[in-house]
């Protein structure tokens, strides 16, 4: 029970946070309170797949991507609202998740080589996109900009940021949901053994796919919003792999397969990102050095990500 | 445990107060934020842009400042991402900018041509040759440079002093990104009014690595005219497999080709390289600064700069004059007059620099050079001749 | 057949033993140490950095600067894997994946804070012009970096199956607590192993700096080519590594010829997602799988 304990406190202490920091924010850091919350979206997601269910992707872009590209495309070419559009863009992503998932885990594709093919996935469909002028080609899509509620698009970034908090508050009710029944314990005796679940009657591809489809509408929400709010995307912008890494980190820094571990990475790893930005702006390219040291000491030093040590810490202590 | 959150949350709390702590600094300067990707695979041309914004400042305030004042540049990486882009240009609003510069790539540009829009505060584009990046109705975004369709037009234009009787094909070989394959596919709808038959539209990824089997196309293609379009390395990768195995093209003609114009290209290549067109970004040989930034930028950077990099001095030079000219210095009325602009004495190949409603500069242009003895000669217009 | 096309393959096959090289040591990594490595490419810039840099410092032909740059890459790899890697032997897989990521960032970064973003390239003299064969062009650079490429394959075959302590790395490979038992230090064996990787990997990079200009993010232009390669011949499988190269470089080379550039990405990784699909073990079946 430890465990729900520290969770529910964090949760707690990580919304309070996330409410009241619009409240003395200027504009800068709203926009840094937009990536942090982006980063914390995609790790949900990345979480879901990856965190519990144990499939280790690394094409998130690919989801996004599409998410992005869905609602985009309905909307400058179709007029139909971006909120609608969302929800499609949602279900396209889920279903090329579902796609990418069905390809693999029909033949048995694992670990590392499932990490190479979802990173594929995401570079075909960049490839794809940037050569197909139906698809808008290289040019990408402009979204006019207003200030219209039904539309997708405020003048006020404060109203994005609540959007964007309501969307993470969303995605983490349905993790904390699915992992509390059948499926999320399904998930994570699918993680610790395939067989061993598959020899007590769970339906593993049947599970592992839910849980692909949902990780990756997750991510094509963020694709939406993410086009709504920096108003253009290309294919090199939404299918990068910078996006599918951005799913990750937080994940690792945070804590894999944890409610709080994305939220808690991407609290961290932003600011950081940002604070090294400015005070090492002279020499450039000491800023990704902090960012990829980071990565390595927190995965040396804190392989569970600070989330998973504390929870250690806390139940070694009692 | 409690004591575990209150600590995280303090941390980050501190981390937060010194992201806005480092916001401030002293009021004596006036600062003109950058955004370039200076990480990454676009960090030469970024950083080329960069370094002449900063000869362009340095000359200013030696010469007294503006009123009195000295300018300040403050330098951001937009890291090439929509965030980082954006993220940059919201942290140099806060740190009191009174224009933003930047930023080569076009998604960034509009990116920052938005985070402008809602800040108040005016972007002058440095490069970023979209279309689509005027086409928002923005109030605050400036563009110098000519875009797509401006290059795209003045090789319909200038194609006339390269064409001879017997030039009846072409093939266009060019990256695929939005500037590449925009010019080459606005090119292409219009290519009716040269008179001339496509018979090759090859396209590639600018982070090749062989374009073998393209030159081996290209020579089977045996096209009259041949237009290369693309950035430094690729180009210089396109010309070294056709040097290499002897190939010869009738005529060459890039547009708004990375390495043609580019100094490195004929250290490389010497006289191999003679009698390739380009039509591209240029300095003024006539204008007494051009001197002053060549000079300048080989002594401070030790190569020759970059003919795109031309823009980045001058969309200082074009703050500049809109502060001298503003009532104020908040950004506002720099932006007005940044919008009432009339700017004679320049650099560039082209008339005043004036600004339309939408932010383009109306008289924008690129040249047509020629490549005669290992040397960049200007062929049209004449009036920018080389001396 | 035109002699367009026979030359298209031909180019295809002297850029494919390129690629064959950099995944042979991508291959060997994740052979005997069950990593993917996403530091490959920057290992590969490093190489060509290296070799750059003695050359224009000294003056002297960038083949002769390749011991030097063997030497580099060896240490880096060796050190990579013993200080970094070995400390996390047991963690998830992708934690050892993110590592490899992080030291990428860190490399490039080092490199562009070094050497600045500005191009770099060589010019060998003597190698300016193509030879001329019948109706086919090479660039005698490129006919070096064949040469090369099949000696060290070869010579990394030596190594691994005809040396003591290739049959050590082998046994660590397959069983290390086997390997343990017998006395031999899996630890330092590892590293060689790693550093041995690292070594392909920096000589393809070496010999491509006379053919390209470099930068510090070149490396990432070969580094998912690599994974389709390694993936492909077989991950561990050295002369799947060197054959599967090649057919993606003709594949590249080819389809570059018929549909342009722009869409031979694409046809790369529809091929590798095929393969893993349908022969999971790569076209020569015999390679390792990770099988947890």
């Amino acid at each position: 029970m430890i465990n729900n304990k520290i969770e529910k406190y964090s949760i707690i202490v990580l919304l309070a946070m996330a409410v009241i920091y619009p409240v003395f924010s200027n504009s800068y850091m709203i926009s840094v309170g937009v990536s942090i919350l982006t980063i914390a979206l995609l790790g949900q997601s990345w979480n879901l797949m990856s965190g519990y269910a144990g499939q280790f992707s690394f094409g998130h872009a690919a989801f996004f991507g599409v998410g992005a590209y869905t609602s985009s495309i309905l909307y400058v070419d179709f007029g139909i609202s971006p909120w609608i559009g969302m929800l499609i863009g949602m279900a396209m992503a889920a279903a090329v998740g579902v796609v990418i998932g069905f390809l693999s885990f029909r033949y048995r594709i694992k670990g590392d080589f499932f990490a190479l093919v979802t990173l594929a996935f995401a570079e075909i469909l960049r490839v794809l996109f940037n050569n197909t002028k139906a698809l808008k080609g290289a040019g990408g899509i402009l979204i006019p900009y207003k200030n219209d509620w039904s539309e997708f698009q405020f003048e006020n970034d404060k109203i994005f940021y609540i959007i964007l908090l309501l969307m993470v508050i969303l995605a983490t009710f349905v993790l904390a949901v699915i992992s509390k029944r059948k499926l999320g314990i399904c998930l994570i005796a699918i993680k610790e053994s395939q067989s061993a679940a598959r020899s007590l009657g769970v339906p593993v591809l049947k599970y592992k796919l839910i849980a692909m489809a949902i990780s990756a509408a997750m991510a094509g929400m963020a694709g939406t919003f993410y086009a709504q709010y920096y108003g253009f995307i290309d294919p090199t912008v939404v299918f990068a792999a910078s996006i599918s890494v951005e799913a990750i980190v937080p994940c690792i820094i945070g804590g894999a397969g944890t409610l709080c571990g994305p939220l808690l990475g991407a609290v961290i790893i932003v600011p950081l990102q940002e604070l090294s930005n400015s005070l090492f702006d002279g020499i450039n390219g000491l800023n990704m050095i902090i960012y990829g040291l980071l990565i390595v000491v927190f995965i040396i030093f804190c392989p569970d990500g600070i989330y998973g040590t504390i929870v250690k810490r806390v139940k070694g202590e009692k | 445990m409690k004591k575990r959150y209150f600590a995280v949350s303090v941390i980050f709390t501190m981390i937060m107060l010194c992201l806005t702590a480092c916001a401030s600094g002293d009021n004596d300067t006036i600062k003109i934020g950058s955004i370039h990707p200076l990480t990454g695979s676009m960090a030469y041309e970024g950083q080329a842009m960069v370094n002449s914004q900063k000869i362009a400042i340095d000359k200013i305030n030696s010469e007294g400042g503006i009123n009195g004042r000295k300018l300040e540049l403050v330098v951001k990486d937009s890291m090439g991402t929509s965030s980082g882009a954006a993220n940059a240009a919201l942290k140099l609003a806060n740190d009191g900018v009174i224009a933003l510069t930047g930023t080569y790539t076009s998604s960034s540009a509009q990116v920052v041509s938005r985070m402008a829009e809602k800040t108040k505060i005016p972007f002058v584009v440095t490069v970023a040759s979209s279309d689509s990046l005027l086409k928002n109705g923005y109030k605050y975004t400036f563009r110098i440079q000519p875009s797509v369709s401006v290059f795209s037009k003045n090789f319909l234009d200038y194609l006339k002093f390269v064409k001879t009787d017997d030039m009846k094909t072409v093939a266009f070989i060019y990256e695929n990104s939005n500037y590449g394959a925009g010019i080459a596919e606005y090119i292409s709808d219009h290519i009716d009014e040269t008179g001339l038959e496509i018979v090759g539209m090859l396209s590639y990824a600018a982070t090749t690595s062989t374009l073998s089997s393209e030159v081996t196309k290209l020579a089977a293609l045996n096209p009259d005219l041949l237009v290369p379009i693309g950035y430094y390395s690729d180009q210089s990768l396109l010309m070294k497999e056709i040097l290499e195995r002897d190939i010869h093209f009738n005529t060459i003609l890039g547009c708004a080709n990375g390495a043609f114009s580019d100094a490195k290209f004929l250290d490389a290549y010497g006289n191999q390289v003679d009698g390739i067109y380009d039509i591209n970004y240029r300095y003024n040989p006539n204008s007494s600064e051009t001197d002053y930034l060549l000079k300048t930028y080989l002594e401070e950077y030790g190569v020759d700069i970059p003919v795109h990099a031309i823009y980045g001095y001058e969309s200082i030079m074009v703050v500049a004059d809109a502060l001298r000219r503003a009532d104020t210095d908040d950004a506002n009325s720099v932006r007005d007059a940044l919008a009432a602009a009339d700017i004679k004495e320049h650099i560039l190949p082209q008339g005043d620099i004036v600004f339309d409603e939408s932010g383009e500069n109306i008289n924008s242009a690129g040249v047509l050079v020629r490549i005669e003895d290992a040397k960049h000669v200007i062929v049209y217009p004449e009036e920018y001749a080389d001396k | 057949m035109s002699i367009q096309f026979v030359q298209t393959l031909v180019d295809g096959i002297m850029m494919g033993g390129v690629y064959a090289l950099a995944a042979l040591g991508l291959s060997l990594i994740f052979g005997v140490l069950k990593i993917t490595n996403f530091a490959h490419g920057a290992m590969m810039t490093i190489g060509m950095y290296s070799v750059y840099v003695i050359s224009t410092y000294y003056g002297v032909n960038p083949y002769l600067a390749l011991p030097v740059s063997i030497l580099m890459l060896f240490l880096i790899g060796y050190l990579v894997q013993r200080f970094l890697i070995q400390r996390i032997e047991h963690a998830p897989a992708h934690n050892q994946l993110l590592l490899t990521l992080g030291l990428a960032y860190i490399f490039e970064n080092l490199l562009l804070i070094i050497f600045t973003p500005n191009y770099k390239s060589l010019q060998v003299e003597g190698m300016e012009k193509a030879i001329k064969i019948g109706g086919l062009t090479i660039a005698p650079a490129k006919i070096i970096a064949f040469g090369v490429v099949i000696v060290v394959t070869v010579l990394v075959y030596l190594f691994l199956y005809k040396s003591s302590l290739g049959l050590k790395v082998r046994a660590a490979a397959q069983n290390d607590d086997g390997a343990l038992l017998m006395g031999i230090r899996v630890k330092e064996i590892r590293g060689i192993a790693f550093g041995i990787g690292a070594v392909c990997t920096g000589i393809a990079g070496s010999l491509l700096v006379p053919v390209m200009s470099i930068y510090p993010t070149l490396g990432e232009v070969f580094q998912l080519k690599c994974f389709v390669i390694a993936v492909l011949g077989g991950m561990g499988n050295l002369w799947g590594a060197l054959i599967s190269g090649i057919i993606i470089g003709l594949v590249e080379s080819v389809s570059g010829y018929a549909l342009g550039g722009s869409w031979s990405e694409l046809l790369i990784y529809a091929v590798f997602i095929l393969i893993l699909v349908f022969k999971p073990t790569g076209l020569f079946g015999r390679g390792n799988r990770r099988d947890k």
